[in-house]
């Protein structure tokens, strides 16, 4: 039997050891060396596993180790496992990546590396001016968005029927006419439903609702010109379609990256990203919507003025209680996203330098449109 | 002295007489610490150290395992159920997002198929859940060793969907009756696959005696909800029906009063506590059965479970875990309310405030999440603990004849059942 020296204050003790081919297993003699910790089963030479190839079932704690199972990378299968108290304080002193904190951060760096790269490649991508949600938008054929708009349209307006008194229909027809004179051949379907709510929203495909409710509020047709420029010019920059392309990836990555579990999470992120997203969205149609009016001889002012009604509107709404408030997140995304950003806007919207502009309609014109829901006595019924 | 083999230095008498078996549980160490670094980590990375923290958690519980003394160790790694589940988001979980979405965008979010999917989807998805079982039991076996020895699960996880799928259909038919049966096919299906190296594990359980113990509880829910139904009539019988008639002759609503909806919170957390101990009576009667008729080579598994036991463990893990919830909750408020002060004169804007208050439930539905997830190491080490000192194995085994087997590396299996939320540890 050649065993190492015990001198050089080398622990020696026992342990027992497997080796992996079978479930047996022998009581061995082992030296922590300083090549390696070295076993000795009695029979042959004893074999020497260094210590930098070691692994452990369950990484060593720094302070005590009831026992501990060692297995070797070269040798797959077999295993040491010790007991001896002098076996266990010597080793981690000379494995020292064997402990948890080790094991830990051996484990965890690559991970937060990937989280920290593809956050960079995230922000990187909201830096520059790449949109891959508007890109993707883009390659979706008019047909599909037009069905698309269809359907978001007919769920958001199906308790509202929409307004067709053939005058006003004229009237808007020639407003939607006069602006897209500002602007490129986009396709366009505007329609007025019969809802009291003030609102005014674009769907996929070009298509745009306007409510009666924000008609009656309107100080006037530059003030709807500019509502609807603004709608249009969300339209030419596919802003719903991307909104819809963009909540879908990310529900999906993150639900990819939660491994399911990050339901909570994953709405707030996909709130947190709209948010940003739609104040974005917001400028770039108003810029759209003020090159619009400008090129169709339209006063960019009714812009400025729409805003300044809607914050009245709200005000007042706020002293007369809780009429028609939408709750909830809604409610939230309202104050955070489009409170502090209206002077913002209407800033902007006064900053154009004045032009040579007529009236959006003609007042006949402008009160047929009002009239275009036919619900009020004086209006003509179809 | 007799002469060594030579390849394991282990005298050969040890290769025919069988060795005796002993199971054991060790309380694994430093599990708290665990649950908090793998906690912080799993925040700083978005979530997806989850993972890596599971693995950690599944060696140190392993670990805890003794067989004659020797632990059990888990080879698995946080990369195999990473990968694994983004080949499952890829394989199950794309195909039925693109599904949808194009449903969607031929027929309209509004249209009778569009509506309906869900509903049919939810057929194919309890077949995979059976598939996911089996296939995360395939999993862990392959990556479960002793003395380096491996572990295993032949046949087919299709064959076992299969039959998860249709004994439900008849267990939902029979109003339950097929329980017993079903869960017996099932665990037969899993056990006999079993292998420790090249050795299979026998079950020989018939579903026969369940049935006494499932009458008792099948008739016991039945009373349990019964009697929470006529309580609940007898203390508000009489208000309900003057509501009824206030109700028809436009007179003014009665409203329970506080001594009445106190004794209705009474009678029903009573019926569900008489329900919580004669299911966990029943569970613990199917532990025991199934362990009693569970053999490897001439050693017989032997179960000690009660009802006590598992109520005990599961009502002193559900406060443990709400310590985390505390220990959570006491930070974010914290916050919270400095948030709140930063807010400053914004705060006299009853608008932000609305806005604000909205945000209070969500923010604390994530904390109670995060905070209930947060020992959950600690609970799973203490329930797979109460098992595994409630499970003997008694007899011999020739372990210095079992040899490994050959193959049987399970490549990341687990996927599917991390997806459908079937992982039992």
């Amino acid at each position: 039997m050649s065993m190492p020296s015990e001198s050089d204050n080398q622990p020696t003790g026992t342990a027992r050891f497997a080796d992996g081919k079978t479930a047996g297993s022998a009581q061995a003699t082992v030296v922590l060396t300083d090549r390696g910790i070295a076993i000795d089963t009695g029979g042959f030479a004893p074999l020497i596993w260094p210590y930098g190839a070691l692994e452990t079932a369950v990484p060593l704690s720094r302070h005590k180790n009831r026992d501990a199972l060692l297995t070797y990378k070269h040798q797959p299968g077999a295993t040491l496992f010790i007991e001896d108290p002098t076996l266990l304080a010597g080793l981690l002193e000379r494995a020292r990546h064997l402990s948890t904190s080790a094991q830990r951060w051996r484990w965890a760096k690559p991970v937060i590396a990937g989280v920290v790269l593809a956050m960079s490649i995230a922000g990187a991508i909201s830096l520059s001016n790449v949109r891959p949600a508007a890109t993707i938008a883009g390659w979706i054929p008019l047909e599909t968005r037009e069905a698309l708009g269809r359907q978001v349209v007919a769920s958001m307006t199906a308790k509202h029927k929409r307004c067709e008194v053939p005058a006003g229909a004229a009237a808007l027809d020639r407003l939607v006419t006069r602006l897209k004179r500002g602007s490129d051949t986009t396709k366009f379907d505007v329609r007025v439903v019969d809802w009291d709510l003030v609102n005014a929203f674009a769907a996929p495909g070009g298509q745009i609702v306007l409510t009666r409710g924000l008609l009656a509020k309107a100080g006037g047709p530059d003030e709807v010109a500019a509502v609807l420029a603004h709608e249009m010019g969300h339209g030419i920059k596919l802003h719903p379609e991307s909104g819809i392309v963009r909540s879908l990836g990310l529900s999906a990555l993150i639900e990819l990256m939660m491994g399911g579990s990050g339901g909570t999470l994953s709405s707030i992120g996909m709130l947190m990203a709209e948010f940003s997203y739609s104040r974005d969205a917001e400028r770039e149609a108003d810029a759209v919507a003020l090159e619009m009016l400008k090129g169709s001889g339209i006063a960019s002012q009714g812009l400025a003025s729409f805003f300044e009604r809607i914050e009245e509107i709200k005000s007042e709404r706020k002293k007369g209680g809780t009429a028609s408030k939408p709750s909830g997140w809604g409610r939230t995304l309202e104050v955070f996203s489009t409170h502090p950003m209206t002077d913002e806007r209407i800033a902007a919207a006064r900053k154009v330098p004045p032009y040579a502009a007529t009236p959006a309609l003609a007042p006949a014109d402008w009160q047929a449109l009002k009239a275009i829901c036919g619900a009020s006595e004086d209006a003509v019924k179809h | 002295m007799q002469p060594f083999d030579q390849n394991t230095g282990i005298a050969p008498a040890a290769l025919t007489s069988g060795e005796p078996l002993a199971l054991s549980w060790q309380w694994p160490r430093g599990m708290v610490g665990v649950s908090i670094a793998n906690f912080l980590l799993r925040i700083l990375t978005l979530g997806i150290y989850h993972f890596w923290g599971k693995t950690e958690v599944r060696r140190r519980i392993w670990s805890a395992i003794r067989l004659n003394g020797e632990p059990l160790t888990y080879t698995g790694t946080g990369g195999e159920l990473f990968f694994g589940f983004v080949i499952v988001s890829l394989a199950v979980f794309l195909p039925i997002t693109v599904l949808m979405i194009g449903v969607m965008f031929a027929f309209g979010p509004e249209s009778a198929l569009a509506q309906s999917i869900p509903g049919l989807l939810y057929i194919p998805i309890l077949f995979l859940v059976g598939i996911a079982i089996y296939r995360a039991t395939r999993y862990r076996l392959a990556r479960t060793r002793w003395r380096g020895i491996r572990g295993a699960l032949t046949g087919h996880s299709g064959h076992y969907g299969w039959t998860f799928f249709w004994t439900l259909i008849v267990a939902g038919l029979t109003l339950g009756w097929a329980v017993p049966w079903r869960s017996t096919k099932l665990q037969a299906l899993q056990t006999t696959n079993m292998r420790f190296g090249d050795r299979p594990l026998r079950f020989t359980a018939t579903s026969g005696p369940l049935y006494g113990p499932y009458a008792v509880v099948w008739f016991g829910t039945l009373l349990g909800y019964g009697l929470a139904a006529a309580a609940v009539w007898a203390i508000l019988g009489d208000t309900i029906a003057q509501n009824v008639i206030a109700s028809r002759t436009g007179g003014d609503p009665v409203v329970p009063t506080g001594r009445q909806i106190g004794l209705v919170t009474l009678s029903i957390v009573a019926a569900l506590l008489f329900l919580a101990i004669i299911a966990a009576w029943y569970r613990a009667r199917v532990f025991n059965h199934f362990a009693d008729n569970t053999h490897f080579e001439n050693a017989t598994f032997a179960g000690t479970a009660s009802a006590g036991g598992l109520i005990w463990i599961a009502v002193t893990n559900y406060l443990i875990l709400m310590v985390g919830v505390i220990l959570l909750a006491l930070p974010a408020v914290l916050l919270a309310l400095g948030a709140a002060r930063s807010l400053g004169p914004l705060a006299e804007n009853p608008e932000v405030m609305q806005g604000v208050l909205a945000m209070v439930p969500l923010a604390a539905l994530l904390v109670f999440g995060l905070g209930f997830s947060l020992l959950s190491p600690v609970a799973q080490a203490r329930t797979t603990g109460y098992l595994v000192r409630h499970l003997a194995v008694n007899g011999t085994a020739p372990l210095a004849a079992i040899a490994q087997a050959a193959g049987g590396d399970a490549k990341f299996g687990e996927g599917l059942a991390q997806a459908f939320d079937v992982d039992a540890f």
